[in-house]
């Protein structure tokens, strides 16, 4: 070929894979932009800060006749009362910090679980506790737990295998409630 | 003897003075020199930064001022070659740059093509764009990729033969279409650049 046909499919090259580029974005099914940009509002400044790990929706007296709250967890545990008004702080166990929550219900009517780490070292498991609307009661269990989930009928923990020859990265469930 | 003397002595001053007035001194020759600020096939590249501002979205039920997209930054780089000495063609490419109020981004990258008519007076350079192209839209995970028209114009003092630096302002029509005609925008944000330009 001489260079006058290497610079036409040159020519041809490109404009295949710019013309394949628009159809590919002109194709594409798009979000409205400029309307979505016009319908924002202002964001408020935050009331609860730093990592929320946790945010949970359950009523916390056992009566599921009763308004749920919502709580969150930042290492501790915060309420609004009905889903309203400001956040108030829960007091959590001495010498803990909250990692995570559960509720055991996932239609508002379920308990308040909690996943208690060491206050030190955040990674080091101390209990699961279920609150009562004035204080946690630590469930009976010994199992050293990785991470709390709760389910439809119930709550769920993770434990490390105890086995030196198992890997890690197998967990055992144990069924709570 | 002394008559004859002084009468030759007259006779070769005079005969000296009118040889000296025959002979014809060479001339320079005549030229006009006329001096051209761009020459065809003058080329330049040209750097811009500064601001873009939101002005306001025309939708199908008028003009909406609120765009809730901020003063956003704008950059602009491109290259042109002059066809004539006051008509180019060339192309560039824009990033500009909107937070908006639920701060989040709003990006666009406009790819043009840019005939520019330059008007000259001495030093300073007026040139006046129509520019057109595609222009890529992001915003969160939405990606739009549609036309775009800007019209310009610019301020630029010819500092030496190879570098001059100024002003520009554009004006950016970005129109968007959807399915759903309710969300159709055409965006018209006010750009204000300055910076260089090195001709070659």
């Amino acid at each position: 070929m001489n260079k006058h046909t290497n610079r036409h499919s040159a020519y041809i090259i490109w404009g295949t894979i710019i013309g394949s580029a628009f159809l590919l974005l002109t194709a594409c099914e798009h979000e409205p932009i400029f309307a979505s940009i016009e319908n924002e509002v202002k964001l408020a400044d935050p009331t609860i800060l730093n990592y929320i790990p946790s945010l949970i929706v359950c009523d916390e007296d056992d009566d599921p006749s009763t308004t749920a709250n919502i709580y969150v967890s930042n290492g501790n545990v915060y309420k609004r009362t009905a889903g309203t008004g400001n956040w108030e702080s829960i007091t959590i166990p001495t010498g803990t910090r909250c990692s995570a929550l559960a509720t055991d219900a996932l239609n508002g009517t379920g308990s308040l679980y909690g996943f208690f780490v060491d206050e030190t070292k955040w990674t080091e498991f101390d209990s699961i506790k279920k609150w009562n609307g004035s204080s946690w009661t630590k469930l009976d269990t010994d199992a050293v737990s990785t991470r709390l989930q709760g389910i439809r009928q119930g709550i769920i923990m993770f434990t490390l295998p105890t086995g030196p020859d198992q890997p890690l990265s197998i967990q055992q469930q144990s069924v709570l409630i | 003897m002394k008559r004859t003397f002084f009468f030759t002595f007259f006779l070769i001053i005079v005969l000296s003075v009118l040889t000296a007035e025959d002979t014809e001194q060479p001339k320079q020759p005549e030229s006009v020199a006329t001096y051209e600020a761009i020459h065809k096939g003058d080329q330049y590249i040209n750097l811009m930064v500064g601001a873009s501002f939101p002005l306001f979205n025309i939708a199908p039920d008028g003009i909406h001022t609120t765009t809730n997209m901020k003063i956003g930054g704008n950059f602009v780089m491109g290259y042109s070659r002059f066809l004539t000495s006051r008509l180019a063609l060339g192309g560039g490419i824009d990033l500009d740059f909107n937070s908006t109020l639920g701060e989040n981004i709003y990006f666009c990258i406009p790819f043009l093509f840019k005939p520019t008519y330059v008007f000259v007076i001495k030093n300073i350079h007026i040139p006046v764009t129509m520019s057109v192209g595609g222009v890529l839209h992001t915003y969160n995970s939405s990606v739009y990729f549609g036309p775009v028209v800007q019209p310009s114009f610019g301020v630029f003092y010819q500092y030496s033969p190879e570098w001059s630096f100024g002003i520009n302002t554009a004006w950016s029509l970005l129109p968007q279409w959807y399915a759903d005609s309710a969300d159709d925008r055409a965006g018209n944000i006010l750009s204000v650049t300055a910076g260089i330009r090195y001709h070659f």
